[in-house]
């Protein structure tokens, strides 16, 4: 399609070329013959035809045919002809002028269509690259509205579902964009349910004013898009327009084939999770529960055999497996909550007093004469969670406790090293494997088997808790086995300064030492 | 021993257990298995002048929840009441103790710590926080509040306001929860209520003055989260 200013040029140039060719004529006329002349008019108007619309050159045409008869053939003056021959001139330049014309009328075309298609191919090409290049094409509706309008010079408006199609017509599932009255959205609704195209030009619903594009992907249509004031012939227009609209349709299909595809995968991974969590869940309460079903029939079921130490040795058996059970309930607990939303309450606490309450809880079970603890005095406060840091060192100790020997100590030590705590909790038992280091800390693994292959029934969630508390604090929890034997987990805390005002009271009130 | 306690729970197992471990110690038991049944029996013994001695409550009842029943409770009588619930968040601990419980116990619990927990319950019992537990003694460790006179194994322990301050609200809780907030309200008032490092800084003073190790001490015990215990007096 032409601009008017490069047709108002070509006019011009058109105009300056058959200015050209008369001034020529009349110069030359006396020196050359008039069938030379009639030459110079034939080349004057094929050069014109080139850039003139070809009714303005078919005109030109005649009239200049008529005016040469009129100035160079004799009688000059009157449009009568002398000779034969002059008229035979007269008709084959007309001829050939009308053939040049025909031939540059078909030229133009093909050239101007080819164009067209370059810059249709082009548009669609650009297009394609931005839906390609994005990663969620819903966000590009607005670009897709703008594009259609510039193709089509007409007002657009765009109707995308946001999910599958509802099963009634219902605006809040769609994104649309434009104004639509209530029967054009009736007919936006029409065109997207059916996947068809409506409107003038179309073969259905002729008597719409507009046409209606439906946005086509894989045999359905994700929404549609309204062309206002369509006019019936500018079918390659329409062509080129639902390019555009399947363009988007098939993007926008892709896009949500592959989150689809990918949900399905997440939701199989944690399903597989899960399934595993439980399995080991359920290891893990079997044993325990072992010893307290057989405790607790003995009782009932030998109460005279029985003598007095041996049934509070029975009673106490049961108390300890309970207890246990207890303590890997809070893991679960605690480790489906700190994964359900990772907020822990922070506060200033002490690192002593978060010891000195696990010593008192291992008191319970009379296992504290095997705890040696070792706290560095005079230590900042923490900022941590005292209930969760407390956890944590309670299933390390419980750990410790329970892969080392039955008197064997274990060492809790707490350190302030340059810019962080170190917590540390080491015992005498076996170590662990290379290759178990690192996978000890994941949700359902159960450390290493005995030598007849029944596992020792591990940490289970346990550690897995340890290493999820930790990093909520943006510590690091690490596993070592030292060359003289045991095994030494490190939990390292940030440090943080106190408050300001904390230095103002320690200087006032001159309290803390 | 002649205190008259409900036991409102609605896990039968847990009820019959527990009330045939109260009954051995010597109180007198009435149960409730749900919420209205509770209302009913703390509604109608207020009116009738049998009144209650101490009340056991659980939180998760059928027909809502029990802190509906303690602050029913709280509007016009002070019967203590322990909680005894599954629910081992801090913040609700805190939430019921604020509301005017006198202790909790998170399930599952051995009936030796429930019983103990009883005791200081019942010898609170009618005293109001200003009133007058004034001596205490523990561990080697006495303290006299009146006389401002605190003794470790028979010599002087110097301390300061602060510290004097903080150690008196926990001997008249004795045996008894006292949240952070409680304490930072009483102790430095209500404008410091978040200052929680202050509470850490002076109960390691104070532990390093009255306990023999800090690290594992036996008359200042901590309440992860929820706040600090005076262990009970001998």
């Amino acid at each position: 399609m032409m601009m008017p200013s490069q047709k108002k040029s070509h006019y011009i140039l058109g105009g300056a070329i058959w200015f050209v060719g008369w001034l020529a004529m009349f110069l030359f006329d006396g020196h050359f013959d008039s069938s030379n002349l009639a030459m110079l008019l034939v080349l004057t108007s094929a050069l014109a035809a080139v850039c003139l619309p070809w009714r303005v050159s078919l005109c030109l045409v005649i009239v200049c045919v008529l005016a040469f008869d009129w100035y160079f053939i004799s009688p000059r003056g009157t449009f009568t002809v002398d000779f034969h021959q002059h008229a035979l001139m007269l008709l084959v330049m007309l001829v050939v002028n009308l053939i040049i014309m025909i031939l540059m009328v078909v030229r133009r075309g093909q050239a101007e269509r080819a164009a067209r298609h370059a810059s249709e191919a082009d548009i669609l090409r650009q297009w394609s690259d931005t839906l390609l290049e994005s990663s969620a094409p819903h966000e590009h509706l607005e670009e897709l509205q703008n594009l259609l309008a510039q193709v089509s010079h007409r007002e657009v408006a765009l109707f995308v579902l946001k999910n599958e199609l509802p099963a009634q017509d219902d605006l809040q599932q769609v994104w649309q964009l434009g104004d639509a009255g209530i029967e054009q959205r009736l007919a936006l609704w029409y065109s997207t349910r059916n996947n068809q195209q409506l409107g003038r030009g179309t073969g259905r619903y002729e008597m719409f004013f507009d046409v209606y594009l439906p946005l086509r992907a894989r045999g359905r249509a994700v929404g549609a898009a309204l062309i206002k004031n369509f006019e019936i012939h500018e079918l390659s227009t329409r062509i080129h327009l639902q390019a555009i609209c399947d363009q988007f349709g098939n993007a926008l299909e892709r896009y949500r084939l592959h989150r689809q595809e990918i949900n399905t995968r997440e939701h199989a991974q944690a399903q597989l999770v899960r399934n595993n969590l439980l399995a080991a869940i359920s290891h893990d309460y079997r044993t325990p529960l072992a010893t307290i079903m057989s405790a607790a029939s003995s009782l009932d079921e030998q109460t005279e055999k029985l003598d007095g130490a041996q049934h509070h040795q029975l009673a106490r058996r049961i108390f300890d497996e309970a207890e246990r059970l207890n303590i890997m309930t809070n893991n679960i607990l605690q480790l489906a909550r700190l994964d359900a939303n990772n907020r822990i309450t922070c506060d200033w606490q002490s690192a002593e007093e978060i010891v000195g309450d696990l010593t008192r809880r291992w008191r319970g079970r009379n296992l504290e004469r095997r705890l040696q603890i070792q706290c560095q005095p005079a230590l900042p406060l923490l900022w941590c969670d005292a209930v969760l840091i407390g956890q944590l060192l309670e299933n390390l100790v419980d750990n410790a406790l329970k892969y080392s020997p039955v008197d064997a100590p274990v060492k809790i030590q707490i350190t302030l090293q340059s810019n962080y705590f170190l917590f540390a909790v080491s015992d005498n038992g076996q170590g662990i494997d290379l290759r178990w280091r690192d996978k000890i800390f994941e949700p359902f693994q159960r450390g290493p088997v005995t030598d007849d292959g029944t596992p020792i029934i591990g940490a289970g969630v346990g550690l897995a808790l340890c290493r999820v508390i930790a990093l909520a604090h943006g510590g690091e929890l690490s596993v070592d086995c030292p060359a003289e034997g045991g095994s030494r987990f490190e939990l390292h805390l940030p440090l943080r300064s106190l408050p300001e005002n904390t230095t103002i009271l320690t200087k006032n009130s001159g309290e803390i030492a | 021993m002649n205190f008259n306690v409900l036991l409102v729970e609605d896990d039968r197992e847990l009820r019959v257990t527990l009330r045939d471990a109260l009954l051995l110690e010597g109180y007198k038991l009435i149960t409730a298995a749900s919420l209205s049944e509770g209302l009913a029996i703390t509604a109608h013994s207020s009116g009738a002048g049998k009144s209650l001695d101490l009340i056991l409550l659980d939180l998760g009842l059928p027909d809502g929840d029990g802190e509906t029943l303690l602050a029913e409770l709280r509007k016009q009588v002070t019967t203590p009441v322990i909680v005894i619930s599954a629910r081992e968040q801090e913040g609700q601990k805190i939430r019921l103790l604020d509301l005017g419980a006198d202790d909790y116990l998170v399930k599952p619990f051995g009936i030796g710590e429930l019983l103990a927990r009883m005791r200081v319950a019942l010898r609170h019992k009618g005293i109001s926080v200003t009133a007058s537990i004034t001596h205490f003694k523990r561990a080697g460790v006495s303290i006299d509040l009146a006389a401002h006179r605190v003794e470790r194994n028979g010599e002087q322990v110097h301390l300061t306001p602060t510290e004097f301050n903080l150690l008196a609200r926990l001997v008249r809780s004795a045996g008894r929860v006292v949240t952070h907030r409680q304490l930072l309200a009483d102790v430095w008032g209500a404008e410091y209520l978040d200052h929680t490092h202050y509470l850490r800084l002076y109960m390691a003073q104070l532990r390093a003055k009255l306990e023999v190790d800090s690290a594992d001490p036996v008359l200042l015990l901590t309440e992860p989260g929820v706040g600090y215990r005076l262990a009970d007096d001998e």
